[in-house]
């Protein structure tokens, strides 16, 4: 019964880390940097509207970016 | 009825669609290859799972979590999970990464099933459970979506309505085709939905937090737009640099479950 219990929680567990990091780490960390943000400028009308999108914009096209470099790192040694 | 709300619908039926896609597929190899009796029962009892859940988690979420933390929070989930889909998105339409190939998946999972030793006709956990795996995970991220996208803007019943049409819709045109829907164009959708995703995630963080975004609830559409023309802009960018297109291919298939 315990090693059972143990085992869905360490499956749940797998299914959050895999969920919410997986192989993008730096989407998780942007966004509690967005959380972040948000409450630091909520009384800034201005500047929380324009940097909400711009810091998800940054953090969406260095994933895309970072995912190219792999790929592109990765293609020679996989055709070797 | 709100533009907000069937933004949302739209947004939960495109995700479920995707999902659902995938699952059929797994269903179907289940099905084939271990006889329709234990896949149509796995997939059954991951439905009711997934609908249990949808009840026991969103329900109180809705009526015990003050409203602004919840926004934050869901508004957090959102955004990890429409930024990561954009993502693969536009490294698969750039040409930086395969495209999901569901005759590839079918295949691959049916040989896996083929080669243990079956119970054709009668019942076989194999067949269940491979098919309540597939069902079930895939289905997970969709009930991620709907109570996310139900709670933040109190309309659990309309999330859970649009996910549940998606499920019938794909369900009638599988049984219907009998095989899987390997033409339904996964990326673009995909990308639609990641774009929803995004914006609503990032409106209601902010909204959350305490940020009173210009015309309120006019601002999704905006973001949607400038998500949009990012995307595009990404993805034109990135095709510059593409390597030479490669085969597609599984991500990962763990026990007949692509992810």
């Amino acid at each position: 019964m315990r090693r059972t219990a143990a085992r869905w929680a360490r499956t749940f567990g797998h299914f959050w880390w895999d969920f919410l990091v997986g192989d993008t780490p730096e989407l998780f960390v942007a966004v509690l940097v967005l959380v972040v943000v948000a409450y630091l400028l909520r009384h800034d009308r201005m500047a929380d509207v324009v940097a909400l999108p711009a810091l998800a914009i940054s953090a969406l096209l260095g994933s895309a970016w970072r995912g190219r470099s792999r790929v592109r790192e990765r293609r020679p040694a996989e055709e070797g | 009825m709100s533009s907000a709300t069937v933004i949302l619908m739209l947004a939960v039926f495109g995700a479920c669609c995707v999902e659902a896609v995938e699952a059929l597929t797994i269903v179907l190899a289940s099905g084939t290859t271990r006889g329709w009796r234990s896949a149509t029962e796995g997939t059954a009892a991951a439905l009711v799972v997934l609908g249990v859940l949808v009840g026991a988690v969103g329900v109180p979420l809705i009526h015990f979590v003050p409203i602004d933390a919840l926004r934050v929070l869901v508004g957090a989930l959102l955004g990890v999970l429409g930024l990561s889909w954009l993502r693969k998105a536009i490294l698969r339409a750039s040409g930086h990464k395969a495209k999901h190939d569901e005759d590839a998946i079918y295949q691959e999972t049916a040989a896996s099933l083929r080669s243990s030793a079956g119970t054709r006709g009668r019942r076989d956990g194999l067949g269940f459970a491979v098919a309540f795996k597939g069902v079930f995970l895939e289905g997970m991220e969709v009930v991620l979506i709907v109570i996310s996208l139900g709670a933040s803007q109190h309309k659990l019943g309309y999330a859970a309505a649009a996910a549940a049409a998606a499920v019938v819709v794909v369900s009638a045109v599988g049984l219907l085709v009998s095989r899987q829907l390997s033409e339904v164009p996964e990326n673009t959708i995909k990308t639609v939905v990641g774009i929803m995703l995004t914006s609503f995630g990032l409106f209601w963080l902010g909204e959350g937090a305490g940020v009173r975004w210009p015309g309120s609830d006019l601002a999704i559409p905006v973001l949607i737009g400038v998500f949009a023309a990012v995307t595009a802009a990404s993805v034109a960018l990135l095709k510059t640099q593409a390597p030479a297109p490669a085969p597609a291919r599984l991500d990962r298939v763990d026990d007949g479950v692509v992810r």
